[in-house]
């Protein structure tokens, strides 16, 4: 299915939804994105706007069943691979006494951190809507869980892997080389391969800890170099990942401390991966009714390729408590080992009762020529978006 | 046992001396007391809250937000709160366990992430949602919260109240004291003064439009919260109460955030 049969997909569910009893809302927005710099390959734009759609709809299904529905729709005046269509959920719930049932499409986050979401498996990372993975792709879903006294207890199995997306040879903030569409899979059974996932989690007073296993198709692909007659190009691998992960958090007065750490096993090899760090905040700034939160993560990883292999994360989020809901979060993630830095700024806050004004900036600091990143060094970016909500 | 006529000839005489030697605190606690004894019993109930927030201007804006509350026998109740409007934040919501001693605990459901964020419980005295009542206010008013001393008796617009001061024990709390009217026929908070940390006026809470259900809870239609230095306020409406519709602890768990609309 290219992406304009799958508009139309969505497009027949929303009509086959409406017949229900039910609630529609949502979002539609305009989104406009500077550049600093000229673009650093002939192909690509110098900035770009676009426009999205996210209709969502939720309706109760008999005493027990909720009907969750959301789509998200772009389209991008640049990057062809930026105008894209997904259904992020088409998910039936059914909860009884101590057990719930879903199926369908979902989205699942699991976690504590900020900078990094090492834990989080369940959904492809949509990274053409954030760079810090916040974004995800709708996962087909089948789970169930149990809450009891002890904690509750979630199981999923997931057929159907979602490829992560990437920019297309306009768009900016791509890699080097162009990315194939196509994509390898070490699993014979490709994209039908059926993975699983279980998750355990309890809280006791001011603990909550949770432990999950994943056995499946990674969500982070590898990249193969492939030569073909039209040139160098490179082709997402995916390998098959067995993952075990913790989740820490320890809340103390103003004190949150948080820990995430993933044990993995790859071909034969084992590899692990953490993140620690606290939010430490200050209620109602100088008398006023503004909060100020100090964030701080140590990141570590035991792959050479990671972005995170050593990295110390410290940012300040900034929420205003006002009519507006005026929020601003910056965020400084540093390699220590070879001085490159990402500055990320998220700053919201609401026009009037029904829009919002959001402000995205990224940028690139210190690139090393070996690193991964390199090919981002001229793609420092602000972006606006005003969306409208109903 | 049959009272020797001696011991109640003492009882007689001593009784009302015991009610004069009673300081203004033990009169305070025992009418907060009486106040929290008449509301107890509950089980769960759900209302409906628009919140109306106005500045010195007039200019107005509004939330809807849907409450559940869960009464908790020994400890203090658990409370869901689940936004519908502004639509920017349709879906959010929060649970609060409070305690009666211990710091209360928090979580926000965040629906575009799908994300539970467990927050501080530090934060009393920041305005919840953008409006005049701090987090502190709207949380579950256990009288463990509270030092309490009876202040006067009082005539409140023709109403015969008792005059209370309460003082926060949790020193996070943004009040150095709160004035509390309770009118003397139904235990119902009328009026109340809220009082910063350097001790002047800065809130007035009233009460308007009491209605009783299951005959024995006394709800206010409206509370209207006026912020003396800043000229704004917020009234909040409540709507559709209704009581002991069987909610159970699995209703306020952690997941049912998830579940929340």
């Amino acid at each position: 299915m290219n992406r304009w049969q799958k508009t139309g997909v969505l497009l027949l569910g929303c009509l086959t939804l409406s017949s229900a009893q039910g609630e529609w809302f949502g979002q539609v927005g305009l989104e406009q994105r500077l550049f600093f710099d000229s673009p650093q390959f002939a192909a690509q734009d110098q900035h770009n706007n676009s426009l999205y759609l996210q209709p969502q709809f939720s309706s109760p299904v008999g005493d027990n069943g909720l009907l969750d529905f959301s789509a998200f729709v772009r389209l991008d005046s640049s990057d062809e691979n930026r105008s894209h269509a997904d259904l992020r959920e088409l998910l039936y719930s059914w909860s009884g006494d101590s057990i719930e049932l879903k199926a369908g499409v979902g989205k699942v986050f699991w976690g504590v951190t900020e900078a990094v979401h090492l834990v989080d498996i369940i959904n492809q990372t949509d990274t053409l809507e954030s760079l810090r993975g916040d974004a995800k792709l709708g996962q087909p879903m089948l789970a169930l869980s149990l809450e009891r006294d002890w904690g509750l207890l979630d199981a999923y199995l997931l057929p159907g892997f979602r490829k992560r997306t990437f920019a297309s040879e306009k768009g900016r903030l791509r890699a080097e080389l162009p990315i194939s569409e196509k994509a390898r899979y070490q699993s014979s059974d490709g994209a039908q391969h059926l993975d699983y996932a279980l998750r355990y989690a309890t809280s006791l007073d001011e603990w909550e800890i949770a432990l999950s296993y994943f056995n499946g198709t990674d969500r982070t692909p590898q990249f193969l170099p492939q030569f073909s007659p039209t040139g160098l190009s490179l082709i997402p691998y995916y390998a098959q990942l067995q993952q075990v992960g913790l989740e820490l958090q320890w809340v103390q007065e103003a004190w949150l401390w948080k820990l995430e750490a993933v044990k993995r096993q790859q071909n034969q090899s084992d590899s692990h991966a953490s993140a620690l760090g606290f939010e430490y905040s200050w209620y109602g700034l100088f008398e006023s009714a503004t909060d100020l939160t100090l964030i701080s993560e140590w990141l570590q990883d035991s792959r050479e390729q990671s972005l995170f292999g050593n990295d110390l994360m410290a940012g300040v989020r900034l929420t205003l408590n006002d009519e507006a809901s005026s929020q601003l979060l910056f965020l400084l993630t540093h390699d220590l080992d070879n001085g490159e830095a990402l500055l990320t700024l998220q700053g919201s806050r609401r026009l009037g009762e029904a829009f919002t004004l959001s402000l995205e900036g990224s940028a690139f600091i210190n690139l090393d020529k070996g690193s991964p990143l390199y090919s981002l060094r001229r793609d420092d970016v602000v972006s606006a978006a005003l969306a409208w909500h109903f | 046992m049959k009272l020797s006529p001696l011991i109640f000839s003492t009882l007689l005489i001593c009784s009302p001396l015991t009610a004069f030697s009673q300081s203004a605190e033990e009169r305070g606690l025992e009418i907060a007391q009486e106040a929290d004894q008449r509301d107890n019993g509950f089980q769960d109930v759900i209302v409906d809250l628009k919140m109306e927030l106005s500045n010195r201007h007039g200019q107005k804006s509004i939330r809807q937000i849907k409450t559940k509350t869960l009464e908790v026998e020994g400890d203090g109740d658990k409370a869901m709160s689940i936004f519908s409007e502004p639509r920017d934040v349709k879906g959010t919501a929060m649970l609060t366990y409070t305690h009666k001693t211990k710091s209360d605990d928090q979580w926000l459901y965040l629906p575009a992430l799908k994300r539970i964020k467990r927050i501080s419980s530090s934060n009393k005295s920041g305005p919840f949602m953008g409006s005049e009542f701090a987090y502190e206010d709207l949380s579950s008013q256990e009288v463990e919260k509270y030092q309490h001393k009876w202040l006067r008796d009082e005539t409140l617009n023709g109403v015969e109240t008792y005059v209370l001061e309460r003082i926060p024990v949790d020193k996070k709390s943004g009040y150095r004291r709160q004035v509390i009217w309770l009118d003397k026929e139904h235990y119902r908070m009328q009026k109340m003064d809220f009082y910063d940390r350097k001790n002047s006026l800065i809130k007035t809470l009233t009460a308007s439009g009491y209605q009783l259900y299951l005959n024995q809870f006394w709800r206010a239609d409206e509370l209207q919260m006026k912020n003396h230095p800043s000229g704004k306020s917020t009234l909040l409406h409540f709507s559709n109460y209704r009581f002991k519709t069987g909610l159970k602890a699995k209703d306020f768990s952690r997941n049912s955030l998830k579940r929340a609309r």
